[in-house]
């Protein structure tokens, strides 16, 4: 049985209170000066609060459970979409010294939840290519935003770090997916995703593609009438569905049921999937 | 990092500069720099003029310079990728969106589309090798990647690296391709020091370290480059460096016995250190400049804050 890149253990944590370095003058400098040409008033009730946590913080003790010593990592993968409360910082490079391997470490944002597949879709690459055998990705996001948004978001409820470890093992299979507004088809007609029926029915059609024992994850605000699914609650807009994978994963490897995950970033117009399949026990 | 079955390849290259030329003082006196600084930049660093676009922002930079590819034109459908390769890793009020406002504007809505960061100004570097390995699991050999670099001077970590440089606003764009026969890529190496993250200007500890070590690991990432592509530096036609100063590279240039006259400079003086930009502002000037000939293999180096430092061999 080949080996290929599988999905194999995914860590969450929530955390409460906040990063003593949300109290750092430079985070009130930066964000001082990234708003001004917007014309954007700063949150100062925050900023003299000492409101939100660094994503270093949340996610390094995780790291460090999700790997043992004897497990190197090649690759490690930090994906977010609202800003760290140190927003200038490579903070996924620190994070490279929280695992074994002292992997090659790289960010990935500006795709709002649909950054979580593409850090995924990267790190697939990455094995596939005959880079890394072992890759981690990590998920953050916290719950201040230290400047008066442009347009309304949403926020996380909590502080939350998720760890997802790929590794290459025989008989595994990892497949994610990204449609956007106007997808090419494979007859170069231009479909589209764009509307609510169109995304549940590709949703749908992934699901029935799993086979009848398929486990599938919908993730917050993604309506598909009918297809039996577990649905992540709000609160958590970038991690709720991967710390529901985290719940869940290990039953479902346990029981081999193949697994569907899907996400509708409607700002952006994108739909993320990714199906999995585990190898067998070892 | 490691071979790919197909080869990334660099389709074609357009730069996008500012109309406003500023001189290094007129900067510096905006950033509080002092005359003992000025004249540090000027004569040991050897800066002269920055190209900045002071009334523009993020998504005019962005635009300007997918305006100027003109190589994509007709082949938007083709483009699966579109990345854009920053330094700063939030660098406009969340959720604002500049690179997704961009695809709907140039045909690109069928894209998948993200910022890549962390690795400062060597990330241009790290979005073409991605670029490539995304692509290498495209059926369809037309798929392209376009990878946009370029950002904005808007605060002083993006303006002045303490007695080393100062920021410009050029940009530039580059169509990616898993399998061209334009500039292939032979290899690409990285070397990350995650020690040197923190407030250089304030922790001159830190700063030292830096600057004494820094010579050491870029050029430790040259030679794992050149060792991946099974080259020497005798091979190098030219080696397309960032556009930090001058100083660093005659150091680095001597060490390793390279000649600098084959070291691309010329923007140094003349555009400014532009981010993650330097590399393929350097490889157009190299082309338009007739200084590469087919077959000619160079060498792309760059280097960011916090720290890492990337190399990458492309035979033209």
């Amino acid at each position: 049985m080949p080996a290929a890149p599988g999905l194999t253990r995914v860590l969450t944590r929530y955390a409460d209170g906040r990063s003593e370095l949300s109290l750092d003058p430079d985070l009130r400098v930066f964000v001082a000066d990234l708003v001004r040409p917007y014309g954007l008033p700063l949150r100062e009730d925050l900023l003299a609060e000492g409101v939100g946590h660094a994503y270093e913080e949340l996610a390094a003790g995780l790291l460090a459970e999700a790997l043992g010593p004897d497990e190197p990592a090649d690759v490690l993968i930090q994906a977010f979409d609202s800003p760290d409360i140190r927003p200038g910082a490579p903070t996924s490079l620190a994070l490279s010294r929280s695992c074994a391997g002292t992997p090659t470490a790289l960010a990935l944002c500006d795709q709002g939840t649909a950054g979580a597949f593409a850090a995924l879709r990267a790190a697939l690459a990455y094995q596939r290519t005959g880079v890394a055998r072992r890759a981690v990705v990590v998920l953050a996001e916290q719950t201040a935003l230290h400047h008066r948004p442009p347009e309304p978001v949403t926020l996380p409820d909590r502080h939350c770090a998720v760890v997802l470890v790929c590794e290459t093992l025989p008989g595994e299979e990892l497949t994610v997916r990204q449609e956007s507004g106007a997808a090419v088809g494979p007859d170069d007609s231009v479909g589209s995703v764009g509307s609510v029926e169109s995304v549940a029915e590709e949703v749908r059609r992934q699901a029935k593609a799993l086979g009848e024992d398929a486990a599938v994850l919908l993730a917050a605000g993604l309506e598909v009438p009918g297809l039996d699914a577990v649905r992540v609650p709000a609160g958590q807009p970038f991690t709720g569905l991967w710390s529901a994978l985290a719940e869940r994963l290990p039953g479902w490897r346990a029981e081999r049921r193949p697994v569907l995950l899907a996400d509708f970033d409607p700002r952006l117009g994108v739909l993320s999937t990714l199906t999995l399949r585990a190898g067998p026990p070892s | 990092m490691g071979i790919l079955a197909r080869v990334t390849a660099l389709e074609a290259v357009a730069v996008h500069l500012p109309h406003h030329t500023v001189p290094i003082e007129a900067v510096g006196e905006r950033l509080g720099l002092t005359p003992r600084q000025l004249r540090l930049f000027r004569r040991f660093h050897g800066l002269d003029q920055l190209r900045l676009d002071p009334d523009g922002k993020l998504p005019d930079l962005l635009g300007a310079t997918v305006d100027a590819l003109t190589e994509l034109r007709g082949r938007e459908r083709d483009v699966r990728f579109v990345i854009h390769a920053r330094s700063m890793p939030v660098a406009v009020p969340y959720p604002l969106n500049p690179l997704h406002d961009l695809l709907h504007r140039y045909g690109l809505g069928h894209a998948q589309a993200f910022t890549v960061t962390h690795h400062a100004c060597a990330v241009g570097l790290l979005a073409v090798d991605l670029a490539g390995r995304l692509l290498a699991e495209e059926p369809d050999p037309r798929a392209l990647a376009l990878v946009l670099t370029g950002e904005k001077t808007f605060t002083k970590d993006a303006q002045v690296v303490p007695e080393t440089g100062i920021f410009a606003e050029g940009a530039a764009a580059c169509l990616v391709s898993a399998d061209g026969e334009h500039d292939r890529v032979l290899s690409y190496a990285v070397r990350q020091r995650p020690e040197f993250d923190g407030r250089l200007a304030e922790d001159q500890d830190l700063l030292a370290r830096y600057q004494r070590e820094y010579p050491d690991v870029m050029v430790e990432a040259i030679e794992a480059a050149l060792d991946q592509a099974g080259l020497d530096l005798s091979d190098l036609a030219l080696l397309l460096p960032h556009n930090v100063n001058q100083a660093s590279w005659r150091t680095i240039a001597r060490r390793i016995g390279f000649p600098i006259g084959k070291v691309v400079l010329d923007n140094v003086t003349s555009v400014g250190h532009s981010f993650a930009a330097d590399g393929l502002i350097n490889l157009h000037t190299a082309t338009t400049r007739g200084l590469l000939e087919r077959g000619d293999r160079y060498l792309v180096a760059a280097a960011g804050i916090g720290a890492t430092f990337s190399a990458m061999v492309v035979e033209h």
